[in-house]
């Protein structure tokens, strides 16, 4: 059970935010790629709840992500609730260094606009490739993630989505590299399959001087 | 296509030995073997392709590939959004709190182009249903017309394709309902969803 505790008297503000590393991975049939998600609560005065779901991917493919969803117990304004949600990030500011006592699953991060370090918290998304896919293609994989806030008992409440699409391309598992001799067209063999791979105009230049020499020659044979 | 270089090569060459020719011929002159070998072993030279730029065989390339993370960083506040006691038969009821606006902040921290989108779970949920047709929504307290849907709609010109922001961002979202003639009493409620995403072209 999970007790974090936070008490807030201002307008509820509900952020949400995250960083999507890993966009494009490349991955060999059979095997897996790991992509992080990091999710981060520096603007809100609210714990966000997220719960991740697989939006999209190929027919086949085994999407992980982990922390896996899991029910976790809170206890808002003297009322204990339950939440199914893969984790939740509490309010949190930037430090200037990173702390000496990480939480375990906790990561420090900067950017822009932001001094010092964010603690954000991270999600692993594992792909696992079919040993049967195709090498040399790329496929997507989408994955949503929603955040939820609890205290909003109105009429209509409010959550944040939104989509992480991972571009996933296959390669195949051991090296290799091959020349590919291109097809001959008619074409082809006509404007570059002669002697010097050059083009016509090449072997009139050259046939006038062959020319222009034959006739010294034929002058200097006469003239001895 | 030949390039100048290629025809000023060949003009340099050949218009030499046309004038040699021609005064040879005119003058029924005189050329030496060596001559013709001579012309010969420069016809060679000339026409050998010569590698325009002998540094580039010495160069060693290595790729070199980074990749900046996507952040989006959005908070939304002025909400629930609640309208209290309406009446059935009553259009255009304005939020008693919250939803006038709410407001949807996009924080300089983001680094790519976004768009903003909205839907709602479903309709009205309650002791009947209510069509979520029902609740209206517009970027302006003015232009309040665009009906909810449980679909992603983003209707406006200035949520879509907005740039990656140098200072937060605010869009405001104004909300009212409609109540329709013969709706049963009770509380009734729903969830909205909003979407901010990354912008691909």
């Amino acid at each position: 059970m999970s007790t974090p505790v936070l008490a807030q008297e201002d307008a509820p503000v509900y952020n949400f935010g995250t960083m999507q590393a890993d966009r494009n991975i490349m991955i060999g049939p059979g095997e897996t790629g790991d992509a992080k998600l990091y999710f981060f609560n520096i603007h809100g005065n609210r714990i966000t709840h997220i719960r991740l779901y697989v939006k999209e991917a190929p027919e086949g493919w085994n999407i992980e992500i982990n922390p896996e969803v899991h029910t976790e117990q809170f206890k808002v304004s003297g009322l204990t609730v339950n939440s199914t949600e893969n984790l939740y990030v509490e309010p949190s500011v930037s430090t200037p260094d990173i702390p000496e006592d990480k939480p375990e699953g906790l990561e420090y991060i900067r950017m822009e606009g932001v001094d010092g370090y964010i603690p954000a918290k991270v999600v692993k998304i594992t792909i696992r490739v079919p040993e049967e896919e195709e090498a040399g293609k790329t496929f997507r994989v989408g994955v949503e993630a929603i955040a939820n806030w609890f205290g909003q008992k109105g009429m209509v409440t409010f959550s944040q989505s939104r989509t992480f699409d991972y571009y996933i391309t296959t390669i195949s598992k051991e090296y290799s590299e091959e020349v590919l001799q291109p097809e001959r067209s008619e074409k082809t063999v006509s404007e570059k399959g002669n002697l010097f791979g050059e083009l016509p105009e090449t072997y009139i230049v050259i046939g006038i001087l062959i020319l222009i020499v034959l006739l010294q020659l034929i002058l200097y044979i006469r003239k001895r | 296509m030949k390039s100048w270089a290629y025809w000023k090569n060949i003009y340099i060459l050949i218009i030499p030995i046309i004038i040699m020719s021609w005064q040879e011929i005119l003058k029924n002159a005189y050329i030496s073997g060596f001559g013709v070998l001579l012309m010969v072993a420069a016809l060679l030279v000339f026409t050998t392709p010569q590698p325009v730029n002998s540094e580039a065989y010495n160069e060693t390339t290595t790729f070199c590939n980074v990749s900046v993370n996507y952040i989006i960083d959005v908070s939304i506040s002025n909400v629930p959004v609640i309208f209290d006691s309406l009446n059935p038969g009553t259009s255009d009821n304005q939020p008693t709190s919250g939803g006038w606006p709410v407001n949807v902040t996009v924080h300089s921290n983001t680094n790519t182009a976004w768009n903003l989108s909205v839907k709602a779970s479903g309709d009205f949920s309650g002791p009947d249903t209510l069509s979520i047709s029902n609740l209206e929504f517009g970027n302006t307290s003015t232009n309040v017309e665009e009906q909810m849907d449980t679909s992603y709609v983003s209707p406006f010109t200035d949520w879509v394709q907005q740039a990656d922001p140098s200072s937060d961002v605010t869009r405001s979202i104004y909300f009212d309902m409609t109540i329709p003639s013969g709706a049963t009493a009770g509380d009734y409620s729903t969830t909205l969803y909003i979407n901010v995403t990354q912008y691909s072209s």
